[in-house]
């Protein structure tokens, strides 16, 4: 699945899942932690999001699994899971270890340390996704320091990365 | 709670959701792709075809200049006598030299022979 159907598929569930964390988590920040969460399980297995016929019911089942999960690692009393609570159709969507939140944090952290106009041209690069030419556009840079400055950025962070993990 | 109870839930349009997470998790798929290209090496096996491209073009170029190279020096040998009696008569001194070169050779050999007969007669017969 590319990150366009990805996101055409999923992205516009994201007031569902908050909803249903909300719920059940009665914290705002948590609730958006979870809704996160969600998001970054369903991107390790979008290769296998194609075989789910209904995205939205699928949403709430991992939705609420996460918020159980997140709420017995809390230890805060909960009742006990419902027996009519249908289980996770077996796509094999699990943790990833590499693609997760703390991946994320580093590459994020890797982009805030650096200097403050390459910063800018990455997270306009990474965070909104845009092309060199709008990236220049919008920094009044040329095209081409553009893409030098991503290129070394993007080795820098995979250089980091690597000695992470 | 059954899963139709979450669905209402999550339909409840009343329940105000934070303005700003969409764009949130916009932001976070975007930096998830990012990162998984950065993993895959997406961009740099992009570079690498480029590279591989480049390659190819730098042989066939190099194979072009060398087949020239080589068609233009088997071209045809250029006329170093302009008179023919002058080359006729370079060419006879030539080949005397070389008959002359060629006897030495055979009177060598056939001396060279008659030692041999009279030092080995039985083998050489």
């Amino acid at each position: 699945m590319t990150t366009e159907i990805f996101k055409r598929t999923y992205l516009s569930l994201n007031p569902l899942i908050y909803r249903v964390a909300i719920h059940l988590l009665n914290d705002e920040e948590a609730a958006k932690d979870t809704t996160q969460d969600v998001y970054v399980k369903l991107w390790a297995s979008k290769d296998k999001l194609d075989k789910i016929d209904d995205p939205k019911s699928f949403v709430i089942k991992v939705t609420h699994n996460l918020c159980i999960d997140r709420i017995r690692r809390n230890n805060l009393r909960i009742e006990e899971r419902p027996s009519d609570m249908e289980e996770l159709p077996n796509i094999g969507i699990e943790d990833n270890p590499v693609m997760n939140r703390d991946t994320l944090r580093h590459v994020v952290d890797c982009i805030n340390r650096m200097p403050k106009k390459q910063k800018e041209i990455m997270l306009l690069f990474v965070t909104e996704a845009l092309d060199y030419k709008e990236i220049a556009k919008r920094t009044g840079l040329t095209e081409l320091n553009v893409r030098v400055t991503v290129s070394r950025s993007r080795n820098q962070i995979k250089k980091e990365l690597e000695e992470l993990i | 709670m059954n899963l139709n109870e979450l669905e209402e839930i999550a339909n409840d349009e009343h329940k105000q959701v934070p303005s700003n997470l969409e764009h949130d998790i916009d932001t976070l798929i975007n930096t998830l792709a990012f990162t998984e290209n950065l993993k895959s090496g997406k961009e740099s096996h992009k570079a690498g075809n480029q590279l591989k491209w480049l390659s190819a073009a730098a042989t066939v170029v190099l194979m072009i200049g060398l087949g020239w190279l080589l068609l233009s020096k088997q071209s045809e040998p250029k006329d170093t006598f302009n008179d023919p009696q002058e080359a006729y008569a370079y060419f006879s001194s030539t080949m005397n030299r070389i008959a002359s070169k060629v006897n030495d050779g055979m009177d060598k050999a056939d001396a060279a022979l008659s030692t041999l007969k009279a030092v080995l007669p039985n083998k050489t017969e």
